[in-house]
C-alpha cells in the first residue's frame, strides 16, 4: 500500500512531499510547496498540525483517522496519520496519508450484499417459521405426537438458521459503526436482565445460575452489555454438565468494572483461548451441531467490548471450567463521553 | 378490526393470513400489489394496512405514497413489514411516519396481538399516523 507523506512547519505550509503525495493529490511536488497543507486537505483549512494534534485525542496518541483530501477539484477519502517531531531548526510535523476510496467502496458493496443475502434468506424464512409456529401451536387441527416431534425438529433448525442470519448481520452493523447509546449502566441490572433472558435455557439444561457479589456503574449501551452477558452465560449453560453451577459477578478495581461468568464444564485448550473470539471458530467442530449457537457469539461479544473501549478474555482449567471476562472503565473514572463512544470506530482504525 | 395485507409473495400473504384470522380473530382483506392495495382500501376500508416494503413495480414506500394521495383512506395507519433488519433501515421507513416497522420473520402467534397494540395507541394518541413503535430485530 502506498502511502503519501507531507512534511510541514509549525505554520502547515507544506515544506516537502513524496511522489506519493503527488500522486495522490494529482500534482506536483512544485504546485505543493509553500502553500498551506489545508489546501489538500481540508481538516486542516483552518487550524495548524499543532492544534489538530492538541485538539484530537486519536490523532495525539498516534492513531489514524478517517478524513478528506482534495484532487481534481473532488474530495475523496484518505486515512490520516499526524506526528510531530523536532529539528535544528524547529518543528515539524509529517502528515501520512493513505487513499480509501477502494475500500470504502468495498466495504459498501458488502454490506449491500449482506443486506441483499438477509432480504432472500428472511423472506422464505418467514412462510417456513409461521408454518411451522402455526402447525406446531394446534391453531391449524391436532397434531400427533410423532408429528409434534418432526415439527420440533424443524422449528428448532429454522430458528438456527435465523440466529445465523442475525449474527451475521449483528457483526455487520457493528463492523459498520452502528452508533452505540451512551448512558450510565448499573450493572446489577445489566446482569439481572442477562440472567433472566437465559433462565429457562439453564433451568432446561439443569444448570443452576448463581449471582455473586455484584457492583459497578459502566457509560455504555445497556442492551449491548445485555447481550454481550448473555452470549456469556449461554455459552457457559451449554457447555455445563448437568447440575453444574454457573456463576455471574461484577466488580470494581482500580477505575475499572470486571465482570466475570464462572462454568465447570470441559475447559478450553491453551491455543483456543484466543481463537474463541474469532468469528465461526468453534473448539470442538462438532459443537455447532450439538450444542447449538452460530460461533458468532463471542466475536460480537468482542466487538461490542472494544466498542466500549474495554478488554475481553478467558481464563480456564482444561477438565475443570472456564472463566469468561470483560472489563469496562467505571462510569466515575472513565473520562468517556458520548462522544468518545461514538468516535470508536467498529473496526478498530 | 379489518387489516389489509399487502405482499407479493402468495406463501407470505397465507401465513399472515391464517395469522391474523385463525389466530387472532380478526377480518382480513388481500393484495399482491400496489395498485391492488389501493383499489381493497378504498374498496374494503380497512382499520390498520399491513404492507410489506419490498414488491415489484410499486414498492412499499411508493405504495404508502398512492395510500396517502386519496383522501377517503390516506389516514389510515400503515404497519410496515420488512425483511431487511438493519437500524438504518428501520429508521428509513419509520421517517415516512408510518405507525410501525415490523421485522420478518414474525412470530405468527402474536402478530395479532401486535397490530391490536398499534391500533391500540393510536386511538390512545388521537393521532392516525406517527410513529409510534419500532418493532426491534431480534425481539
Amino acid at each position: 500500500m502506498v502511502i503519501g507523506l507531507v512534511i510541514t512547519g509549525q505554520d502547515g505550509i507544506i515544506e516537502s512531499v513524496n511522489p506519493a503525495a503527488e500522486r495522490l493529490f494529482g500534482t506536483v511536488s512544485e504546485d505543493l510547496v509553500g502553500r498551506h497543507l489545508g489546501v489538500v486537505l481540508p481538516a486542516f483549512a483552518d487550524q495548524t498540525p499543532g492544534k489538530a494534534l492538541d485538539d484530537n485525542r486519536r490523532l495525539a496518541i498516534g492513531g489514524v483517522v478517517e478524513s478528506e483530501a482534495w484532487r481534481s477539484g473532488h474530495t475523496f477519502p484518505v486515512e490520516m496519520a499526524l506526528y510531530g517531531f523536532p529539528t535544528a531548526s524547529g518543528r515539524r510535523f509529517a502528515v501520512s496519508l493513505r487513499d480509501i476510496s477502494e475500500r470504502q467502496a468495498l466495504d459498501r458493496l458488502k454490506r449491500d450484499f449482506v443486506s441483499m443475502v438477509s432480504h432472500e434468506l428472511r423472506t422464505p424464512l418467514t412462510s417456513i417459521h409461521g408454518s411451522l409456529r402455526l402447525l406446531r401451536s394446534g391453531s391449524l387441527g391436532p397434531v400427533t405426537s410423532a408429528t409434534a416431534t418432526a415439527l420440533h425438529i424443524a422449528d428448532r433448525n429454522t430458528a438456527r438458521l435465523l440466529s445465523l442470519i442475525n449474527d451475521i448481520l449483528d457483526c455487520e452493523r457493528l463492523a459498520a459503526g452502528e452508533a452505540l447509546q451512551a448512558a450510565p449502566v448499573s450493572m446489577a441490572t445489566v446482569i439481572a436482565h442477562a440472567v433472566g433472558s437465559v433462565q429457562t435455557f439453564a433451568d432446561e439444561s439443569a444448570v443452576r445460575i448463581e449471582q455473586a457479589h455484584v457492583e459497578g456503574t459502566v457509560l455504555g449501551d445497556a442492551d449491548r452489555l445485555v447481550q454481550v452477558v448473555v452470549n456469556l452465560l449461554a455459552n457457559a449453560i451449554k457447555f455445563s454438565p448437568k447440575g453444574a453451577l454457573v456463576s455471574v459477578a461484577s466488580k470494581e478495581r482500580f477505575g475499572w468494572i470486571e465482570v466475570t461468568v464462572a462454568d465447570q464444564g470441559r475447559g478450553i485448550p491453551l491455543d483456543q483461548r484466543e481463537l474463541v473470539f474469532e468469528p465461526f471458530h468453534q473448539v470442538d467442530r462438532s459443537d455447532a451441531r450439538q450444542r447449538g449457537g452460530t460461533g458468532l457469539g463471542l466475536a460480537i461479544s468482542r466487538r461490542i467490548i472494544d466498542r466500549h473501549r474495554g478488554a475481553i478474555g478467558v481464563e480456564s482449567v482444561e477438565g475443570k471450567g472456564s472463566t469468561f471476562w470483560f472489563r469496562l472503565p467505571a462510569a466515575r473514572a472513565a473520562g468517556l463521553d458520548t462522544r468518545a463512544l461514538a468516535l470508536a470506530s467498529g473496526n478498530g482504525r | 378490526m379489518r387489516v389489509l395485507i399487502v405482499d407479493d409473495d402468495d406463501d407470505i400473504r397465507t401465513i399472515t393470513r391464517l395469522s391474523l384470522t385463525t389466530v387472532g380473530g380478526l377480518d382480513v382483506v388481500e393484495a399482491a400489489d400496489g395498485r391492488a392495495a389501493v383499489d381493497a382500501a378504498l374498496c374494503d376500508r380497512p382499520d390498520l394496512i399491513l404492507l410489506d416494503v419490498m414488491m415489484p413495480e410499486m414498492d412499499g414506500v411508493q405504495t404508502l405514497a398512492a395510500l396517502r394521495s386519496h383522501g377517503p383512506i390516506a389516514r389510515i395507519p400503515v404497519v410496515f413489514l420488512t425483511a431487511k433488519a438493519l437500524q438504518s433501515e428501520i429508521d428509513r421507513l419509520l421517517s415516512f411516519n408510518v405507525a410501525a416497522v415490523f421485522v420478518k420473520p414474525f412470530d405468527p402467534l402474536t402478530l395479532a396481538d401486535r397490530l391490536r397494540e398499534v391500533e391500540r395507541r393510536i386511538r390512545l394518541a388521537q393521532s392516525p399516523s406517527g410513529a409510534l413503535e419500532s418493532s426491534r430485530p431480534y425481539s
